[in-house]
């Protein structure tokens, strides 16, 4: 797919508050870099984040959606990331379904001592999404044709 | 709504990437802010105060502070609220700092996406509403995980406060690894000298409950209201009784290495970890029972016994069989035994023969009239209870009840007593000599034994004066056949056969003989039938031989002795002249698909198959049943209860036969101690049944663990002994016991072969040592329930496994030691008295102690474990102190940073320790015996390559293996290092995210004695606090139902890992409703209700949806709105 020289992707994280938040933090505080394309949701567990809200952020012109959790096994409340895991594996698959690459949407476990990791999975994300180009499914659906984002630049 | 914005420099924390101004520039166009405002830093006086100015006066209804992230300073500026008398959760915080300015460094982009952010925060906090943190009180008890020196500080600690303490230690006594160091640096205090007085101070405080050899297995609630589960593993010594006077390990044969030396010594299976143990108080290493033990129906402690064998002490092994089986000539002979089956030997090579060792030892006593400890036991209770039958299982029972000190009679309608085990077993594989000797032996214990004295009717006996009577009445009646012609003279049953013949009566059978069945007692008979003159024996049964209940050994035999094997034939007719039998009609079987009661599929004749077979006797052995014939006819229907035993009548019991039909000898033993057990109940008036036993675990090996001790070299394969037979031709003519005893050797060398699964073998040796009755073989584990309100983990670490660098040698070279074995070796208590000793008992002449072993290398661990300089200092210096030897330090940076440390490093270099600059690389054996070790001197710039007689590798301190476990009971989360993670590394060093639960020690990151008593302190401080304080607030994030909407389809409920969600009857019906006190906020049922009937405030859907919403518009739109 040709993109836009320029496109940079809008990328939305839903991160749980024990880990992946946390990990987050731990980016920062150990400065390591990242791209900024992303904006960080904090939600109390992965298993908080209703399949919905991914849909949602699609729809109001996210090009990519992170959703990040304690590695299994470690989630504070028991078993939310095992709720999480089940409910976007079978995510992906509808995700197909409805014509938006897969590879926009990345589940994954990030604990709280794993700045660099989570980094490195910014980085990863953001450069599949970059190859992928923007994701405009979301105008198609309009009555009006109108959009909440911007067009890029033509 | 009126929104205030206040944007934070943090210095030039955000302020350096972020243009603080244009945010709060941009912040001021939002809808709803009324102010934006900069400070250089928020969190300060100041920064709170102009916070809390505006909201009185410019009547804020909400704040957003972008700033650093809200797991920072969150609670800090909801009290700045609350301050100002706003509801706290009117506060949303735009983290700036840690996911915006410390990640990126391109200023205008930082800044957009700040105010991205910010717009994000602006446009939640729209949706915020008031909550209310609810106050619970706060259980006045605290937990200390880990008995090592921070455990045992943090404990003393908060006992000494006034709070209850609950110490759970996994080892059997506390002290950690300062237990096992010989000194401590840089004083050179000896270490369990100042250790074992804080221990003494554990066990001797009120407050304290020490709960040794335990784990926390569950840990639920929350902070102030935890509730845990400890698993109390069985010590199998009361700890109460046992005054570690060490008896029992003196008695005990059995050694194993020892890990408190860490292998360097030996200890017993009963052992005390070391001297100055806490609790005082001995324990049995022993993992669950052998497999053999488990497979027998009455539990014989073959391990036991089999080590009793091994060393040739018989009489202790006959006393163990004893224990559980006053039949061992018997079983020695006749049993099916599934011990062997279940043997893990036989993963390996083949199973011990543990029946025929069994035989060895009722022969080898008998035979040289050994003493045989039995003791006639005095009748201390008043009641007498009748036995009815003398077969193994009323002999059993009888001589329980003997034993428990009732008065027994037994009744036998025979001339002779045994029931079928002299009836029914012929005498060349049961003497009845050898019978009788087991039958003596019962008599010996006092119990009376009447023949010739048929019971008609029971209840006649409790008139009598019997308390109790046992109907042990056996399966004496074989079902016939159901075919034409069983009325035929030489039609005979097997039980009825053998009876015969072992009474001695005269039994004419003919000379070509049928048996059919395929039992044992087929069997039986028809080898009987062979050795009664018949030319022709056939065994006819129905099924494959794959499929017949006997054992496939005793079918070889019979083969070989010259049965005829007839399989998958069915018996259809049986034909006569003048009365007398002449033949016999077979017909091929054929399945059916149809199961009958015992589960395999039924068999019938193939019509057109039969052919007749010229026979002059048919024996049936198809199955037997209980014969209550005798009994009067008022009795016929009894039957007794398959768990009490007993019988409609009270005080009536029941056994074998009468209540579950045909087994084998050990079965009926095992019903024998049963049913002894239930009418011991019964008389004490305690209630029946007897509640149901604990199964302890089975150390059943899988295949793969068995090959492993093999590879490993643990277990030798050697072959299985056999015992003698006798030859063929005497065997088929003559009653003699076909199968000899093993020699002595035999024995010795099959005891030998036992894996000794269980570890400790039961062989009681303890117990007959302990005069304090201190010991039970039979504890169970116990889960134990406790509540406390904090909980301080401090399960330390454990060392560096040297294996995994072998160019160190450790484990392949003999005297390359670590760290703390040499700390074993120069420690009074240890191995070697406290010498420094090669494994060949010789001195030292040069010792090379080689630092960073596993640390401070990303390959194994990055970070420097912070002791091993100092201690590796220490040991130079006691190595010089006890030997002549020369010290070689190899290190690469020196880490002596405490109190009088870098004194000591110079104390050290002036005692000669010769230190070289450069990291050990590598050592190998040297030509001459001597250990070369190899490295580079960064001083010299040239490599060198030292010979030394003794190499010590300084190990780091790891995390235990399993800390991920405890990581995830308590829920806290451990760095990339392993060790658990503290809330803040500066400034909440002691406590963890997880609000209540602190840490302690090592196990938040190496460190020396006075850091770890001093973080124990630190720990025990903020649990008192929280327990002083007496209530907790608990956050008001919870989830709540909204009851129109919610159609009760509890997906909810199944969810909720808290089970805080319950399906109640409301005003419209069936609806889901949230207790608020256990919801512990994870939203988990808000994202699978369907009906949008769930909210989690804090975290609801129009909050989050905002929020996402606003981060994806672009900034230059929002700006225009």
């Amino acid at each position: 797919m040709t993109q836009p020289a320029d496109f940079e992707p809008r990328l939305v994280g839903f991160l749980c508050n024990w880990c992946s938040y946390a990990g987050a933090d731990m980016t920062g505080t150990s400065r390591i870099p990242y791209p900024a394309n992303i904006r960080i949701i904090r939600v109390p567990c992965s298993g908080r984040v209703d399949p919905l809200f991914v849909l949602k952020a699609f729809q109001e012109g996210a090009d990519g959606v992170l959703v990040a959790g304690c590695h299994p096994g470690d989630c504070h409340y028991a078993d939310g990331n095992f709720h999480a895991q089940r409910r976007y594996s079978l995510m992906h698959r509808f995700l197909d379904y409805m014509g938006i690459e897969e590879g926009r949407l990345r589940v994954d476990w990030v604990s709280a001592s794993e700045g660099a990791r989570f980094a490195q999975v910014v980085r990863e994300l953001t450069k599949a999404v970059r190859d992928l180009g923007p994701w405009n499914g979301h105008k198609a659906g309009r009555q009006d044709g109108t959009s909440s984002k911007s067009e890029a630049p033509t | 709504m009126r929104i205030g914005v206040y944007i934070c420099y943090c210095g030039s924390n955000i302020a350096g990437t972020v243009d603080v101004e244009a945010v709060a520039e941009y912040a001021r166009g939002l809808e709803g802010v009324v102010v934006a405002r900069t400070n250089k830093y928020t969190c300060s006086d100041p920064g709170q105060e102009s916070i809390r100015r505006d909201i009185k006066e410019l009547g804020l209804e909400r704040v957003v502070i972008g700033a650093c992230s809200p797991r920072m300073h969150e609670r800090t500026f909801r009290t700045t609220l609350q301050q100002a008398e706003l509801n706290p959760y009117f506060l949303e915080i735009a983290n700036l700092r840690e996911h915006c300015s410390w990640v990126h460094s391109h200023m205008p982009t930082a800044t957009e996406k700040s105010k991205d952010l910010v717009r994000a925060a602006v446009e939640r906090v729209w949706q915020h509403e008031p909550l209310y943190p609810r106050q619970v009180p706060v259980t006045k008890a605290a937990l200390v995980v880990g008995g090592g020196v921070a455990g045992i500080q943090a404990a003393l600690d908060i006992a000494n406060a006034g709070y209850p303490v609950y110490l759970v230690e996994r080892q059997p006594s506390i002290g950690g690894h300062m237990a096992q160091l010989d000194k401590t640096f840089p004083t050179l205090d000896c270490s369990a000298c100042i250790l074992t007085p804080k221990m003494v101070d554990v066990s001797a405080n009120p407050n304290i409950h020490m709960m040794t050899y335990s784990e926390v297995a569950k840990v639920e609630g929350y902070v102030g209201n935890f509730r845990v589960k400890v698993r109390r593993k069985p010590r199998y010594v009361d700890v109460d009784k046992c005054t570690g006077c060490g008896e029992c390990a003196v008695a005990c044969p059995k050694s194993l290495p020892d890990e408190f030396d860490l292998g360097l010594s030996e200890r017993k299976v009963i052992y005390r970890p070391f001297p100055q143990a806490v609790p005082n108080a001995f324990v049995i290493d022993k993992v669950g029972i052998a497999p053999c033990q488990n497979a027998c129906p009455a539990g014989q402690h073959a391990q036991g016994y089999i080590s009793y064998i091994r060393e040739g002490h018989f009489e202790e092994a006959l006393r163990i069989i004893r224990e559980d089986n006053p039949f061992p000539s018997v079983c020695g002979r006749s049993c099916h035994h599934p011990c062997e089956g279940s043997c893990n030997r036989k993963l390996i090579d083949e199973p011990i023969a543990i029946m025929s060792l069994k035989r060895f030892v009722t022969d080898h006593i008998y035979s040289h009239g050994l003493p045989r400890t039995v003791e006639w036991v005095e009748q201390s209770k008043a009641q007498r209870v009748a036995v009815v039958g003398s077969g193994p299982c009323g002999f059993t029972c009888a001589a329980d009840l003997r034993r428990m000190g009732y008065g027994v009679t037994v009744f036998e309608a025979l001339p002779v007593a045994g029931g079928l085990m002299r009836t029914g077993i012929p005498e060349h594989r049961l003497p009845k000599g050898i019978l009788q000797r087991d039958i003596d032996d019962i008599l010996a214990l006092g119990v009376e034994l009447r023949l010739n004295s048929p019971v008609r009717d029971p209840a006649k006996l409790l008139d009598e004066g019997y308390s109790a009577i046992h109907l042990a009445v056996g399966v004496t009646r074989h079902t016939s056949l159901g075919i034409e012609g069983e009325e035929l003279d030489g039609v005979l049953s097997a039980i009825a056969f053998l009876r015969q013949v072992n009474l001695g009566r005269h039994v004419q059978i003919g000379k070509r003989v049928a048996v059919v069945g395929g039992g044992i007692t087929a069997v039986d008979a028809a080898t009987t039938a062979l050795r009664m003159g018949a030319e022709e024996v056939s065994l006819v049964y129905r099924r494959s031989r794959g499929e017949i209940p006997a054992y496939p050994w005793e079918l070889d035999e019979a083969e070989a002795e010259g049965v005829r094997m007839v399989m998958n034939t069915v018996a259809t007719r049986i034909i006569g002249e003048n009365g007398q039998v002449t033949a016999m009609e077979c017909a091929r079987s054929r399945r059916l698909s149809s199961i009958d009661d015992t589960g395999k599929r039924v068999v019938v004749a193939e019509p057109g198959t039969e052919s007749l077979v010229k026979v002059d006797t048919v024996i049936r052995a198809i199955g037997q049943y209980s014969d209550k014939s005798w009994l009067n006819s008022d009795w016929e229907g009894i039957e007794g209860d398959h768990k009490t035993l007993m019988t409609e009548q009270p005080g009536i019991f029941a056994g074998r036969g009468v209540v579950r039909g045909a087994g084998f000898v050990i079965n009926a033993v095992a019903l024998g101690h049963e049913t002894a057990e239930s009418i011991d109940r019964y008389l004490q008036g305690k209630s029946l049944p007897a509640p149901p036993k604990e199964k302890r675990p089975v150390e059943k090996w899988t295949r793969e663990e068995a090959q492993a001790k093999v590879r490993l070299g643990a277990v030798r394969p050697e072959p299985r002994a056999e015992p003698a037979r006798l030859p063929l031709e005497e065997r088929v003519r003559t009653f003699k016991e076909t199968v000899l005893p093993f020699t002595k050797e035999q024995a010795l060398a099959e005891a030998a072969r036992c894996l000794d699964c269980g570890i400790c073998s039961e062989c009681y040796r303890c117990v007959w040592a302990c005069e304090r009755e201190a010991i039970d073989h039979n504890m169970r584990e116990v889960i134990k329930d406790i509540e406390v309100g904090a909980a301080v983990i401090a399960t330390g670490f454990e060392m560096y496994d040297a294996r995994k660098m072998p160019q160190y040698g450790y484990g392949r070279l003999p005297n390359v030691y670590t760290a703390l074995e040499a700390e074993r070796l120069s420690n009074a208590g240890g191995p070697t008295d406290g010498k420094f000793l090669c494994r060949d008992g010789r001195e030292p002449e040069a010792v090379a102690i080689l630092h960073c072993i596993g640390s401070r290398d990303k390959n194994h661990n990055a970070y420097c474990s912070r002791v091993c300089c100092m201690y590796s200092m220490k040991l130079a210096h006691l190595v010089r102190e006890k030997t002549h030897a020369r010290v070689y330090e190899f290190y690469h940076d020196m880490t002596a940073y405490g109190k009088g440390y870098a004194e000591f490093h110079e104390r050290v270099q002036e005692e000669g320790v010769i230190f070289i600059r450069g990291k050990g690389a590598q050592v190998e054996q040297g030509d001459d015996g001597k250990l070369i070790v190899h490295a580079l001197d960064s001083m010299l710039g040239k490599p060198v390559a030292v010979p030394v007689d003794m190499v010590v590798l300084s190990t780091a301190m790891v995390a235990p293996a399993d800390a991920d476990q405890t990581a995830s009971l308590f829920h806290i989360t451990r760095s990339a290092d392993g060790f658990f993670m503290e809330a803040h590394p500066k400034l909440r060093p002691v406590e963890t995210p997880m609000a209540g639960i602190f840490l302690a020690g090592v196990a938040q990151g190496p460190k020396d004695i006075p850091d770890t008593v001093a973080q124990a302190s630190g720990a025990a401080s903020q649990a008192i606090g929280l327990l002083n304080r007496g209530v907790v607030e608990i956050e008001p994030m919870t989830a709540e139902v909204l009851p129109l909407r919610c159609v009760a389809c509890g997906a909810c409920v199944e969810v909720c890992p808290a089970n805080a969600i319950d399906l109640v009857e409301g005003r419209a019906g069936l609806v889901a409703e949230v207790n608020p006190a256990l919801c512990k906020g994870c939203g988990l049922c808000v994202a699978v209700c369907r009906g949008e009937a769930i909210t989690l405030h804090g975290f609801s859907d129009q909050q989050l949806l905002n929020q996402l919403a606003a981060l994806l518009r672009p900034a230059e739109i929002a700006a225009v709105v």
